[in-house]
């Protein structure tokens, strides 16, 4: 019993998208489905631009031209060219292709991880729950950024390392994740009534507790593909990433860090290009967290 | 002395979302005057809260419309601002609602939080308030050891939360008294206490109550009106002892007739169903 | 649990992941860098006479349990070493750089929580679907801005374009020079804050003693105000101790772009001459404050909690 709108006995109950005479809650459902197809579309956009950089006429982003240096954009360069005389555009559409594969392969990674771990937690019995959980706060204790920098400064930097950063502080929190998960779903009935109709324990978890499990890591896992590019970025501005000559989006900025006011083409787009892109892929975990919600409770209020 | 405080005429709850719904509440009017109590009864999904909540103004108007008249003291309270309710509540109109430690600031102290009522309305300073909250609590039988020892009200049981919130609304000092449902999760004996309590408050002051119930034989051993409420419909109102006698409705004589001990009525044999 | 109960377990429960952490710093230092300490320090071109007696110096050769108790002695004396570049103790050039990181992050935090707060109860009061279609919008894009790309583009529109706030330094503890980089700083988190007091403070104002509250005449904000926030700080607050961990971390890329003096920046350049016992310690110094203030935080909140101070317990 709570307040106006949960203390009446309403027919605004959980599901009523459902029900024929509430309005309001299919055009919610409608709009987060629509919501969700603009964010796939969108990200396969990115994807796909990615994908086809090298079938792309762009020069060469690490050739150097020292006879062209920070030149603003012309009919040759179309986005300028930085302080090596390298082609910004160019530089700016390959690093698209490390910021992406970085993000999803680093949480990927931290996911496949996240779920082996959180599944033993679930399974396991209570001692290994228990160590893997302890395991798994002191890591969560590290605020990333600073793990990452110690790996690095340790592993040396390089793209291949910062996948391994990322993925290495990353794990909790899946592993968190799929665990309560897990655990709730092996609660409900259903799970019990395949076990009463005599199906294994395997099965019952492939077919029943992970895909039911998967959904938190879904919505956390597309959000964590965005705060995994932003580190990629981070970590190549203090060159702990992607080396030179190599482009990324951090690098290029670190690159023309105090060049705002001269060469504004410098700065602008690779910062522009990494909130798009992570803006893209926030806007996925939150349209998939939507949809994915089989309670997608009415109207908008609150 | 017996003023008219409370003028309800044909008042209507909608729910703006669903369209061709029937209303919670369709066009219900009564009266209320000083020292009386309406008994308003029907079962879950009556429209019993959603009548309650609209007297009160506390419905959302972005998702539900009331419509009608409500007159208290000849002010319509449905064309009132929300700041202008606001001060009709509390001192007007009051409300117990029927899961009281809910109703209870969990990480205030009891007193603490009737005082804070107390200063609301009749600011007598820190310390004043803090005895005058002691002592209403000691009123309605929460006395000092008790607060001593269990000054929270998740640490109250729930008949002495119930007290706690009704002291809590009491201390506004309102006219009017909506009650909805306040001993429905109590046992029997706490339940007449609680009723003790309001019916003699009322003989102090002249509170007008009005008793949410789902329990006919419980409101007819109190109440001067009763109105039946069947799927926001009215079917049945009047003086409780008349409504009784002669009860014209199928509903209500389906009420009756579910008492264990029946109450006389017409050729209907009165048998546990 | 009763509260001296509860203490200690947090207490514990803090060693723990100390003791956890110096341990997994300790591996990462000693098994996961291609060759080892004494050749970073000294370089490709060393001889092998050199490295060993570096290595023997170092105590690289005794037997790995043998190093990790030589390393916990001295972290227990408080020695973190001796830095490879700057030829002086770690824990001196920590302590010259700290306070400047700790003046940021304070000022970053206390800029999140009035900003972060104060936009969630406005979310919750005005509940116009405009207001909240905007603030996503704003909130999305806070996130999604690089921190740096935020701090370049603040730079250039107030330092150089305007020129009413200082570009880079600490001016000698200058509050103008301050702005920036705090505001740089807390910009990510204020939105993430706000969203949380937002869906908490709702969340609360559905409940029935709320209710009850306007039922005796309070306005929603006053309800708002008295009840419903203190009740649903509870989330927020662990964040904002949270925010302090990931504020040290971030410290490091704004101390940078806004050449703030701070630890941060300081073990930037550390790891850029792989000084590893300073990035090493200094990690280890801001790993320590962020546990300790979270497990104080952690305990703070348990102990105003009347439930757990009665001894009921509640959810860790």
């Amino acid at each position: 019993m709570d307040s106006p709108g949960t203390y009446l006995e309403t027919n605004l109950a959980p599901g009523s998208a459902f029900l024929e005479s509430d309005v309001a809650g299919r055009q919610a459902k409608r709009s987060s489905n629509r919501l969700l197809i603009a964010a796939l579309l969108m990200v396969m956009g990115l994807v796909l631009i990615a994908l086809c950089v090298p079938l792309l006429p762009l020069q060469d982003p690490i050739a150097t031209d020292y006879d062209h240096m920070a030149e603003p954009p012309a009919a040759g360069h179309l986005l300028g060219t930085d302080l090596h005389g390298r082609d910004q555009l160019s530089r700016l559409l390959w690093a698209s292709r490390t910021s992406l594969l970085v993000g999803v392969v680093a949480i990927g990674l931290a996911l496949l991880a996240g779920i082996i771990a959180g599944g033993a937690a679930a399974y396991g019995g209570s001692l290994v729950d228990s160590f893997l959980m302890r395991m798994a706060d002191i890591f969560l204790s590290f605020p990333i950024i600073l793990g990452a920098i110690a790996i690095m400064a340790v592993l040396g930097p390089g793209r291949r390392n910062v996948f391994i950063a990322i993925a290495f502080f990353g794990w909790p929190v899946f592993a968190r994740l799929f665990r309560s998960s897990v655990l709730s779903v092996k609660k409900l009935n259903y799970i019990a009534a395949a076990r009463v109709l005599g199906a294994s324990d395997a099965r019952i978890f492939f077919r029943h507790v992970l895909p039911n499990s998967l959904t938190p890591l879904v919505s956390y896992g597309t959000m964590a593909v965005g705060g995994a590019i932003l580190a990629e970025a981070g970590l190549s501005f203090i060159n702990l990433g992607v080396q030179r000559p190599n482009p990324s989006w951090g690098l290029m900025l670190s690159e023309s860090m105090g060049m705002f006011e001269q060469s504004p083409w410098l700065v602008i787009p690779p910062g522009v290009a990494i909130t798009v892109t992570v803006l893209i892929f926030i806007l996925l975990g939150d349209a998939a967290t939507r949809a994915l919600d089989p309670f997608n409770s009415g109207p908008e209020t609150r | 002395m017996n003023e008219t405080l409370l003028r309800v005429l044909d008042l209507t709850v909608t729910h703006r979302n669903t369209v061709n719904s029937r209303p919670a509440v369709n066009r219900v009017s009564f009266d209320l005057s000083q020292g009386s109590t309406l008994g308003i009864v029907g079962e879950s999904g009556a429209g019993k809260s959603s009548l309650a909540l609209a007297l009160m103004g506390l419905h959302d108007s972005r998702r539900v419309q009331v419509s009608g008249s409500l007159l208290f003291r000849n002010t319509d309270l449905l064309k009132l601002s929300e700041e202008e309710y606001c001060r009709v509540r509390g001192a007007g109109l009051g409300m117990i609602f029927q899961d009281s430690t809910g109703a209870l600031d969990p990480s205030m102290r009891v007193e603490d939080q009737l005082a804070a009522a107390i200063r609301m309305h009749a600011d007598p300073g820190r310390q004043k308030s803090r005895e005058l909250a002691r002592s209403r609590l000691s009123e309605v039988g929460i006395t000092k050891d008790i607060l001593d020892g269990a000054p929270y009200a998740y640490q109250l049981s729930g008949g002495l939360c119930q007290r706690a919130m009704i002291a809590m609304a009491l201390a506004c000092d309102p006219d009017v008294l909506i009650a909805d449902e306040p001993t429905s999760s109590l046992d029997v004996t706490l339940q007449s206490q609680i009723i003790a309590l309001l019916t003699a408050r009322q003989k102090e002051t002249g509170l007008a109550i009005v008793f949410i119930s789902h329990d006919l034989a419980l409101v007819s051993l109190f109440a001067d009106d009763v109105l039946v409420l069947h799927k926001g419909e009215t079917v049945e109102q009047g003086k409780c002892s008349e409504v009784l006698a002669n009860p014209g409705h199928p509903y209500t004589r389906s009420l009756i007739s579910a008492w264990i001990t029946g109450y006389p009525q017409g050729d209907a044999a009165v048998a546990p169903a | 649990m009763p509260p001296n109960r509860f203490i200690l377990h947090r207490l514990l429960q803090m060693l723990v992941v100390l003791i956890g952490t110096v341990t997994v710093l300790f591996l990462v230092i000693y098994l996961m860098v291609p060759g080892d300490a004494a050749q970073v320090a000294l370089g490709d071109h060393a001889t092998p006479e050199a490295l060993d007696t570096l290595r023997h110096e170092l105590g690289l050769d005794q037997p790995l349990w043998k190093q990790y108790g030589i390393y916990f002695s001295r972290l227990a004396h408080l020695d973190l070493g001796t830095s490879y570049e700057l030829k002086r103790s770690v824990g001196s050039i920590i302590l010259d750089h700290l306070p400047a990181t700790i003046y940021l992050t304070v000022a970053a935090l206390i800029l999140e929580t009035v900003f972060g707060i104060g936009w969630g109860m406005l979310l919750t009061l005005r509940r116009s679907r405009r207001l909240r279609a905007i603030s996503l919008a704003t909130g999305a894009l806070l996130l999604a801005l690089p921190v740096f790309f935020l701090g370049l583009v603040l730079q250039y529109i107030f330092a150089s374009r305007l020129g009413i706030l200082p570009i880079s330094g600490t001016g000698g503890w200058n509050p103008l020079n301050l702005i920036l980089p705090a505001v740089t700083l807390a910009a990510a988190q204020t939105a993430i804050i706000a969203a949380v007091s937002r869906s908490s403070l709702s969340a609360e104002m559905e409940k029935s003693y709320i209710l009850a509250a306007r039922a005796r005449g309070l306005t929603r904000s006053q309800a708002m105000w008295r009840h419903a926030f203190r009740n649903s700080f509870a989330p927020v607050a662990t964040l904002l101790a949270i925010d302090f961990g990931t504020l040290l971390g971030g410290a490091m890329i704004t101390e940078i772009v806004f050449s703030w003096p701070g630890l941060g920046r300081m073990t930037y350049f550390a790891a850029e001459s792989r000084d590893v016992p300073l990035v090493v310690g200094s990690v280890l110094v801001l790993v320590t404050i962020f546990v300790i203030v979270n497990t104080g935080v952690d305990i703070i909140y348990g102990w105003l909690d009347p439930r757990v101070r009665a001894g009921e317990g509640v959810n860790g």
